[in-house]
């Protein structure tokens, strides 16, 4: 990142945020009572600094429900600089102050302060002109809703521009495949419409139920997260012990990994199936711990009754791990991609065809205890000539997004390889 | 229920006493409609961070006891009416297990927070549904039914053979957001369906519902299938034939209960689970035949497992564990060593105890060898918590 152009940057979006702000104390009054006003921005602050993992890798803030809350709740005449001024302080973060980082606050609250007052622009024909009634909910709660999305719109777009400002290598999924995250963002900017409504019919009694009840969910979704890290960091832990076992196969499991999820998403796979078949890669190789280590390290190819040692161990350990139930349909897919590395099954699921896609190409292009690793060109020609096995549509897919990622992987060319080919034979005579 | 013919006498008896008290005070139809909403209620299981779904019971009753502003008959009344239907309903849907652990516990609470609600409406004369002091009086019986059911269910449990009571009563204190989360979405809904409609009601109650039921659900299914993973990964040494079948699951299980009863709860509690379950993975390393065939220790296998076990960031606790498991509790000439952790005096004393058994010994044997060991090898506090465990569960009868 260069750093005048960061500064530029920090600059510009400072200067924009703070003439948003100036354009609307010019148009709207001071947002009244204060002190309500004080308590809204410190639940939109809390919140802003603590969204949670609803789903896998969906992460949502309640925050824009605070804001369309607060919008009903000042009304027409000063919901927009209220909301503004909400989204001004969010950007105060505790580890910004204490680094005495003003770049990226400055940044953001430029950021915040321009979505958060177009979201409420758009809302205020959606807001009545006297008090709220009864009728005017079924128009608040879609007021809302729209502005919510059309406030996480533009958000994105300026998140975009700074992005590919500051870090142009750096890749964004594009707002159309963001579709939960939208729907959940619509969902509470609704919410926080109609909680605003309720609070001007009812009173402020209604707060703290609505804050218990939410609390609730949050510590929960907070709780929920770290438990899946806990989870994720156990199954990957135990699977670098696994390849600490063989120094032939080390950072194997990651690498496949990598390469199903790269297979996966040129294939069209949903985020749900992504990450599915991420959890089968990393297991895929677990069965390795039961497996006798002079036939894991043997220099040479195994005889039939060693091959039989091996699978039967790693069936073993398979039929352990498919005790759990989320890893269920993961051990399928990797006991399918062990059945087709065996040449058996034709009629083995997409999902398992791509990790054993995946699987071959790393060993092709890893040096293994009997054999140098071969070249990427060499590697890719296997593979398609396994189309077969594989289908044409995977083995593509998977040569298609390595080269687009200009990743590459083996020995640099026919020489090397053919080099180390002699040493590793030479080490498999001695032994 | 564990006594069936008494069971059933009192679950007819309270139905019986709630349609006499429908009839004396002449209840209308909504009576009805709550006694089918507290049916109803026993369908559906809010999940619970211990992993033991709670009944929509609590929400219901706190929308009937704001709704009707603390009847009695309302709240109690049909609740009673509808108690065998609910039996059935749960015995049904979610079998034998859930039924226990919802009656009596449920309806014992249940009266304890009508009784508590109803005496505050009359010494207060507050308006239940529109007066902070409703929604002040709806805290204070609610936590009644908690604590009441709590103790209720941690005295009732089946449980209470093979784990303390002081265990299962912080397990059943730790689902309290259950409680809290049915009551004040009810709350929120009587608070606001005069304003605002009975439609637009449900739906501002029911998204902050949704939200706390879909988190909890997520922590329940998540916590399930972690523990799953662990006790699976413990099970691969015996996959591989290194290890007797079932060994770290019958460690595991008498690790928790001595645990418990020597005072561990919480998280400290989970890591002697682990600790026990996962301290033969080590014993993977034994499929070399190189190692195998070389002369090794049980301090060998405990650092190769807690190496295994240390490369999961979350699980560094537990590999601690694992090797202090390896200390003993005090050498000879030697004061005895504050550093070990009482979960890893834990493993350690329930691991020679199975050891034992495994050898050929009767449980009296076993204890016998930790008893003699006691203050040097094991600690007398954690051998004596053994002992209680082994009498409690009857293993050490002749």
């Amino acid at each position: 990142m260069s750093d005048r152009r960061s500064l530029a940057l920090a600059a510009a979006f400072a200067t924009a945020g703070c003439g948003v702000l100036a354009v609307l104390f010019l148009l709207q009054a001071e947002p009244q009572p204060l002190w309500l006003w004080a308590l809204f921005a410190a639940s939109f602050v809390a919140l802003e600094f603590s969204s949670v993992e609803v789903n896998d890798r969906l992460f949502v803030s309640s925050s824009i429900m605070v804001a369309f809350t607060a919008a009903v709740v000042f009304g027409r005449d000063s919901a927009a600089l209220a909301v503004a001024l909400m989204a001004a302080i969010a950007v105060l973060h505790p580890d910004d102050l204490r680094e005495r980082r003003w770049r990226q606050p400055a940044v953001n609250f430029g950021q915040l302060v321009i979505s958060a007052a177009v979201g409420v622009a758009v809302f205020l024909p959606f807001l009545p002109d006297g008090p709220v009634t009864r009728g005017d909910l079924p128009l608040l709660a879609a007021g809302a809703s729209l502005s919510a999305v059309v406030y996480d719109w533009v958000n994105f777009r300026l998140v975009r521009f700074i992005v590919r400002r500051l870090y142009p290598e750096r890749t964004l999924r594009s707002w159309s495949k963001m579709l939960p995250q939208h729907v959940a963002l619509a969902v509470l900017g609704g919410f926080g419409g109609l909680l605003g409504a309720a609070y001007e019919l009812v009173g402020p009694i209604i707060l703290p139920l609505i804050v218990v009840t939410f609390l609730i969910g949050h510590i929960g979704f907070a709780s929920y997260s770290r438990l899946r890290e806990a989870h994720e960091d156990t199954i990957r832990g135990f699977v670098k012990a696994v390849e600490a076992l063989d120094p032939y196969t080390r950072g194997h499991t990651e690498r496949v990994a990598h390469f199903v999820r790269l297979s996966a998403e040129r294939l069209g796979f949903d985020a749900e199936a992504l990450e599915r078949m991420r959890w089968a890669a990393l297991i895929h190789d677990v069965g390795k711990v039961a497996v006798p280590a002079e036939l894991l390290h043997k220099p040479g190819p195994l005889t039939d009754d060693e091959y039989h040692v091996v699978t039967r161990h790693m069936l073993v350990v398979e039929e352990v791990l498919a005790r759990v139930d989320f890893l269920r349909p993961m051990v399928e897919v990797a006991a399918a991609h062990h059945t087709l590395l065996d040449g058996g099954a034709s009629e083995v699921a997409v999902e398992g065809r791509i990790l054993a896609a995946a699987d071959a190409f790393d060993a092709m292009t890893s040096t293994r205890s009997y054999r140098s690793a071969v070249t990427q060109a060499t590697a890719f020609d296997e593979l398609r000539r396994r189309s077969d096995v594989y289908g044409a549509e995977v083995v593509e897919a998977l040569i298609g997004a390595i080269e687009s990622t200009r990743e590459v992987y083996g020995s640099p060319d026919e020489e090397s390889a053919a080099a180390v080919e002699r040493l590793v034979r030479e080490r498999a005579i001695r032994a | 229920m564990r006594n069936r013919s008494l069971s059933i006498a009192l679950v007819a008896l309270a139905a019986t006493g709630g349609l006499a008290a429908a009839i004396g005070w002449d209840a209308g139809p909504w009576f009805w409609v709550s006694a089918g909403l507290y049916a109803l209620a026993h369908l559906v299981l809010f999940p619970n961070p211990s992993g033991r779904g709670a009944t929509l019971v609590p929400g219901v009753a706190a929308a009937i006891a704001l709704g009707s502003n603390g009847s009695a008959v309302m709240m109690l009344g049909a609740a009673a009416v509808a108690l065998p239907l609910s039996v059935i309903t749960v015995q049904l849907r979610f079998g034998r297990r859930t039924l226990d652990r919802v009656f009596p516990s449920e309806p014992i609470g249940l009266a304890a927070f009508g009784a508590v609600f109803a005496a505050g409406i009359s010494v207060l004369d507050v308006q239940a549904e529109s007066d902070a002091g409703g929604l002040l009086l709806l805290v204070v019986s609610g936590l009644a039914w908690f604590g009441v059911a709590a103790i209720v269910q941690a005295a009732w449990s089946r449980q209470g053979r093979s784990l303390p009571r002081r265990l299962l009563l912080a397990r059943a204190l730790a689902d309290w957001p259950a409680y809290a989360a049915l009551m004040s979405s009810a709350a929120l809904f009587e608070f606001t369906d005069e304003a605002v409609g009975v439609i637009w009601a449900a739906l501002l109650a029911g998204l902050p519902y949704s939200f706390s039921h879909l988190s909890l659900h997520r922590v329940q299914t998540t916590r399930r299938t972690y523990r799953q993973t662990i006790e699976a990964l413990g099970r691969v040494p015996e996959a591989g034939g290194l290890v007797a079948p079932g060994t770290a699951e019958k460690v595991a299980d008498l690790c928790v209960a001595t645990a418990a009863e020597a005072g561990l709860a919480g998280r400290a509690l989970d890591r002697v689970e682990f600790a026990a379950l996962l301290r033969d993975i080590g014993r993977v390393v034994l499929a070399n035949p190189a190692i195998a065939a070389g002369e090794h220790s049980a301090g060998d296998v405990a650092g190769w497992s807690a190496a295994i076990v240390s490369e999961a960031r979350y699980l560094e606790p537990v590999a601690q564990l694992i090797v202090s498991e390896q200390e003993p509790y005090r050498r000879f000439g030697q004061a005895r060593d504050p550093g070990i952790p009482t979960g890893a005096k834990v493993v350690r004393a329930v691991a020679a105890y199975t050891a034992a058994l495994q050898s050929g010994m009767e449980p009296v044997e076993a204890v016998e060898v930790l008893h003699r060991g006691a203050a040097y090898e094991y600690d007398p506090d954690v051998v004596a918590a053994l002992r209680r465990v082994l009498e409690r569960r009857s293993t050490l009868a002749a």
